[in-house]
């Protein structure tokens, strides 16, 4: 079995290659032709060039002799701001403000809640001051601060 | 004389009180953002935008592109009080700017890059007032084939500025591309990669793009990392520089805002690499080269007066052409477009006191930095000392509803977030996303001008090469890129060499 040594331009080869794939099986119709071009034409030649530079990167990523390493995801950081960011999306217009802030406040503080309850109370209650003060005082949005 | 007459009325546009204010503003957080190495302008930028939804058109840009150039002032602030670069163009200054602090002379490296700055930013400022009506009244002649080739120059210089493979930008301006297409198609009406989610039928929302890929995935990879406590002892009387300091500098200062000021002009190169290559040209020019990296304060002040004339001339081709230069224009340009401005050569025309007075407002801004950065040097530095996590949940909660508050949409937050999975994907395989979001703001200019040019030509894809303004626009593209392919290699080892040994003995 071969090693790869340039596993960084491999994956982005994959990437680019899994991406182009997805914009041709979703290609909008109809295509048209290059005189006179539906809303397809323009995403068809990019996904195929997205296949092309995705199989050259794959091909460069096997054959190229400089060696790279591909940075250690953090996936629990990753995880916890991610999610403390889709709850506030799902939760902003049925829980207000408040709330959705209390969880995106949770999530991003994953590493310090436990430790520092307090500091983590003091920073909900400030950004929660503050988008109060600025998004519904000052430019008022039509966000609500509670259900 | 007409020149005069419309700088005279942009600057009564920049002076009222309530432009005043915005400037200030912007270069204070800019300034602030320019010294905290966490967050990145093109962050600040796309945090901030959702804010200027509500102010007038002019006021927003003036804050905002004070936001920009104060954070590449103040960048260099960090690089010699503590070897930290707080912006990538301010990392050339950490090689000669540290040792000097170390020698006891922080002040006037300080004082000097300061100065330099200065005087980049008001030479750049007359050029931009010069060179953009004469850049604007080309463009009116631009058909589709010269618009064409033109962002085709963008994208591709955009690869100069980042270390990636030509292939990996090449993809990367793709996807950005793709992104750009979601919605309605402009000439058919149709949807395009909509899912049937309504707030995907009218685009792709730019806010959401730029939170997701900057903001969030910046937080992800800083999450973790703890500030940086140093005591810095400072006094005043030392930012006097010496007689000696002014004789060497001044030819320095002139020669890196002379690059700096055509660099910037050119879409995709930029603040950074006017940096490097000023940095190098003050080397291989130097009498004694070995003095740099031990403190030569022709490091400091070439390579900064480079960085700040680019930052400024960076936004002819965003004012006249409506091509942005960088990401940070890019989400410049995007705000401008939310007020309703469609950027391109008819905003000097149609909008002469947004245009006059943004750039009335550039010098204004230049003088408050020289007059915030100097005195309140201490401030800037304890602000290193706030720990990080206390700016990520602000961040976050700002990004989050700025996003949503464009069209009311929770699923906009979840797409930023979709995309801050997707930066986090780059970060990780080494890929940079400012070819990607250049991309997504270009693509509906790229896409009209490529079907035109196709109808024009009659399906012949041999008409950019026909039309001598188009070819001529590639042809110096390719030169270009060849050049700084080959070129890169023996700037960046001047750079990287130094910076080493720089770091050895710290």
């Amino acid at each position: 079995m071969l090693q790869i040594q340039n596993i960084r331009q491999f994956w982005l080869g994959v990437l680019f290659a899994v991406i182009g794939l997805i914009a041709l099986w979703e290609l909008p119709r109809p295509i048209g032709t290059l005189t006179a071009m539906g809303p397809g034409y323009f995403p068809m030649l990019l996904g195929i060039g997205l296949v092309l530079a995705g199989a050259a990167s794959v091909a460069v990523g096997i054959r190229s002799r400089a060696h790279t390493t591909v940075e250690p995801l953090s996936l629990v950081p990753t995880f916890f701001i991610i999610s403390g960011i889709v709850a506030m999306a799902l939760l902003i217009d049925r829980a207000g403000l408040a709330v959705s802030l209390l969880f995106m406040v949770l999530g991003t503080c994953y590493d310090r809640v436990l430790k520092h309850p307090l500091e983590v109370a003091l920073i909900y209650v400030a950004v929660l001051g503050m988008t109060w003060g600025v998004f519904i005082q000052l430019i008022k949005l039509p966000i609500k601060l509670f259900w | 004389m007409d020149f005069l007459q419309s700088l005279l009325m942009g600057f009564s546009v920049a002076m009222t009180p309530e432009n005043l204010l915005f400037c200030l503003v912007g270069a204070t957080v800019g300034t602030a953002v320019g010294v905290l190495p966490g967050i990145g302008p093109v962050t600040t930028i796309a945090m901030l935008i959702p804010l200027t939804f509500h102010m007038p058109a002019i006021g927003s840009l003036i804050m905002l592109a004070g936001i920009y150039y104060g954070a590449n002032h103040a960048g260099s602030t960090t690089a010699i009080m503590l070897n930290m670069p707080g912006e990538p163009s301010s990392v050339v200054v950490c090689l000669d700017g540290y040792p000097l602090a170390k020698k006891g002379r922080a002040g006037a490296a300080l004082a000097m890059s300061a100065v330099s700055s200065f005087v980049a930013g008001c030479v750049a400022f007359m050029i931009v007032a010069a060179l953009s009506p004469q850049l604007s009244h080309i463009a009116l002649a631009f058909g589709p084939t010269e618009y064409f080739a033109t962002i085709v120059m963008a994208l591709i210089m955009a690869s100069i500025l980042t270390d990636d493979s030509l292939l990996t930008t090449l993809g990367m301006c793709m996807i950005g591309l793709l992104i750009g297409s979601i919605g309605t198609d402009l000439t058919t009406g149709d949807e395009r990669y909509a899912f049937g989610i309504p707030s995907l039928s009218d685009g792709a929302n730019f806010v959401a793009v730029a939170v997701g890929l900057y903001a969030f995935t910046e937080i992800i990879e800083y999450s973790g990392t703890t500030a940086i406590r140093q005591k810095m002892s400072f006094s005043f009387r030392g930012l006097v520089p010496s007689r000696d300091d002014l004789a060497r500098s001044w030819k320095p200062i002139m020669r890196g805002t002379a690059l700096g000021s055509a660099f910037g002009i050119f879409p995709g190169t930029g603040p950074m690499l006017s940096s490097f290559v000023g940095y190098s040209m003050e080397k291989r020019l130097a009498d004694d080269p070995s003095r740099f990296g031990k403190g030569a304060i022709e490091g400091v002040v070439g390579p900064e007066a480079a960085a700040n004339a680019a930052a400024i001339t960076h936004f002819i081709p965003m004012l006249t052409l409506g091509i942005p230069a960088g990401a940070a224009m890019a989400i410049m340009l995007g705000a401008l477009q939310i007020q309703g401005i469609a950027p391109g050569p008819g905003v000097m025309t149609d909008h002469p006191a947004l245009f006059w007075g943004l750039i009335a407002s550039m010098w204004i801004g230049n003088l408050m930095l020289l007059v915030l950065n100097l005195p309140l040097i201490g401030l800037w530095v304890r602000l290193l000392g706030m720990p990080f996590h206390v700016l990520y949940p602000p961040i976050i909660a700002f990004s989050c509803i700025g996003v949503y508050s464009e069209q009311n949409s929770y699923f906009d937050i979840l797409f930023a977030a979709g995309l801050g999975l997707l930066g986090i994907l780059f970060r990780i395989l080494g890929a940079n996303p400012a070819p990607l979001i250049l991309s997504v703001v270009l693509e509906p200019l790229l896409e009209q001008n490529f079907r035109r040019a196709m109808i024009i030509g009659n399906g012949d894809v041999s008409v950019f090469l026909k039309n001598p303004i188009s070819l001529g626009i590639l042809l110096f593209t390719a030169a270009v890129m060849i050049y700084f392919k080959v070129k890169k290699k023996t700037i960046i080892d001047d750079v990287v060499n130094l910076d080493d040994k720089a770091r050895e003995p710290a």
